[in-house]
């Protein structure tokens, strides 16, 4: 574990500190974690209660957290479920298929004030959200995290191989979808 | 944090068309949102911890007393509602209510140490001979069958053996002119009065010729009308039989 980490935990321990402590890992670690959220459930306002949320399931079971991992490992892994039970809740309250609700995060980065369908960036937006959802996760991380295989493994649970296979998949489909359409 | 990899060799082989594009985010975020984000998420926590940590006053509250006498009230429920267990009681209950909760305690007295001193004698037992329901049953069977084909054959032989001339002439032989002739007249009478409706019958039915000569003053007697309607009647006379008559 990063020693401003381990520092930080030991001082959560303290209740003195507790508090200061908790605010300062939120610190570091919520612009990370808003735009992994964000990639994946689009629309700010829900990016910003799936963040809160994971903040506060953090509160709650850091004082339990094993440093066998890193943290931001931990913190990670938190929010991608995060992200998929929210995403779960949204296709139950639609009560709709899974296509339409691709269809539905589609829509959404059409509705988003910058968008603007000539430029590259959001065509690319578009591409990604016609991958299956963990296929997605897994090209977000590292594509635009550049996160190591290992850490992604740590993260997803799953093996390197699968996420390698994943990514490639990923990246072929979205280049498709770039060229093609 | 982890050290980033170069994703752009693998990238090239991967998906070439993805490697000039830029990683830039080009979604926005409100102004001093992550500045203000910490406070608000320490507003939840301690909001949460107020949730967890705070005494939990009940909303409601209960009448005075409530709890004092909810366990007796409860119990007299269960004593009412509760099933009983004894059947014959409840049997009894619903024939004889006087009845149910007398004691059931023997009022008859037992000489002292009878039970103790109890001798019933026991003899070897007997091995008898096990006889299997199944064939005793079969005979019962047979036997029914047997007197059922009996009686039907003996009460056909006696209901259809005998032809009407065979129970005729079974029948008692009665003299009835002789016997009639026996009758005196005031027997006669007395019997036509006590059965009314054969003394209904005109008198001159009973007053018929005694001869052949005197049939035919009778018939010459009747008028032609009552003739046509007497052959009428009886169309099979031949008008033949008439005129020799």
């Amino acid at each position: 574990m990063h020693q401003d980490d381990r520092e930080l935990l030991i001082r959560f321990k303290d209740p003195n500190q507790k508090e200061q402590a908790f605010t300062a890992i939120i610190k570091k670690y919520q612009e990370k974690l808003y735009w992994h959220i964000r990639r994946i459930v689009i629309e700010h306002e829900d990016a910003n209660d799936v963040l809160q949320n994971v903040f506060i399931k953090v509160w709650n079971a850091l004082a339990n957290f094993r440093e066998d991992s890193q943290l931001y490992t931990w913190l990670y892994r938190i929010a991608t479920n995060e992200c998929l039970t929210f995403l779960e809740q949204q296709k139950r309250k639609a009560t709709a298929s899974f296509d339409e609700m691709e269809s539905g995060l589609s829509n959404k980065i059409k509705a988003d004030e910058g968008f603007n369908a000539n430029k590259l960036e959001w065509k690319l937006q578009l591409a990604i959200q016609q991958l299956p959802e963990k296929q997605r996760i897994v090209f977000n991380l590292r594509y635009y995290d550049e996160m190591p295989y290992e850490e992604m493994s740590r993260v997803l649970e799953t093996s390197e191989g699968a996420l390698k296979a994943s990514y490639h998949h990923a990246a072929k489909k979205i280049e498709d979808y770039i060229l093609n359409r | 944090m982890w050290k980033k990899d170069n994703i752009e060799i693998e990238l090239k082989e991967m998906a070439p068309a993805l490697v000039g594009l830029s990683s830039q985010q080009v979604y926005s975020v409100p102004t001093f949102y992550f500045s203000a984000l910490p406070e608000i998420v320490m507003d939840r926590v301690k909001l949460e911890v107020l949730h967890t940590t705070s005494s939990i006053q009940p909303t409601y509250q209960a009448p005075e007393g409530y709890f004092d006498n909810l366990a007796a009230q409860i119990m007299s429920k269960v004593k009412l509602t509760a099933v009983p267990g004894n059947e014959v009681e409840e049997e009894l209950k619903s024939i004889a209510p006087a009845l149910v909760g007398l004691s059931k305690q023997p009022t008859y007295g037992v000489p002292e140490g009878y039970f103790a001193n109890i001798n019933i004698a026991t003899s070897p037992v007997k091995h008898v001979q096990v006889v299997s329901m199944f064939s005793r049953t079969r005979v019962l069977r047979y036997l029914a069958a047997a007197v059922v084909v009996a009686v039907l054959a003996i009460s056909s032989y006696l209901y259809l053996g005998k032809t009407p001339e065979a129970s005729i002439a079974a029948a008692p032989v009665v003299n009835v002119p002789a016997a009639v002739e026996k009758l005196s007249e005031q027997e006669i009478s007395d019997y036509l009065q006590a059965h009314s409706s054969t003394a209904d019958i005109e008198v001159n039915a009973f007053n018929l010729p005694d001869t052949e000569a005197d049939f035919d003053e009778l018939i010459k007697e009747l008028p032609d009308d009552e003739l046509q309607q007497f052959l009428k009647q009886y169309p099979l006379v031949s008008t033949s039989t008439l005129k020799n008559s």
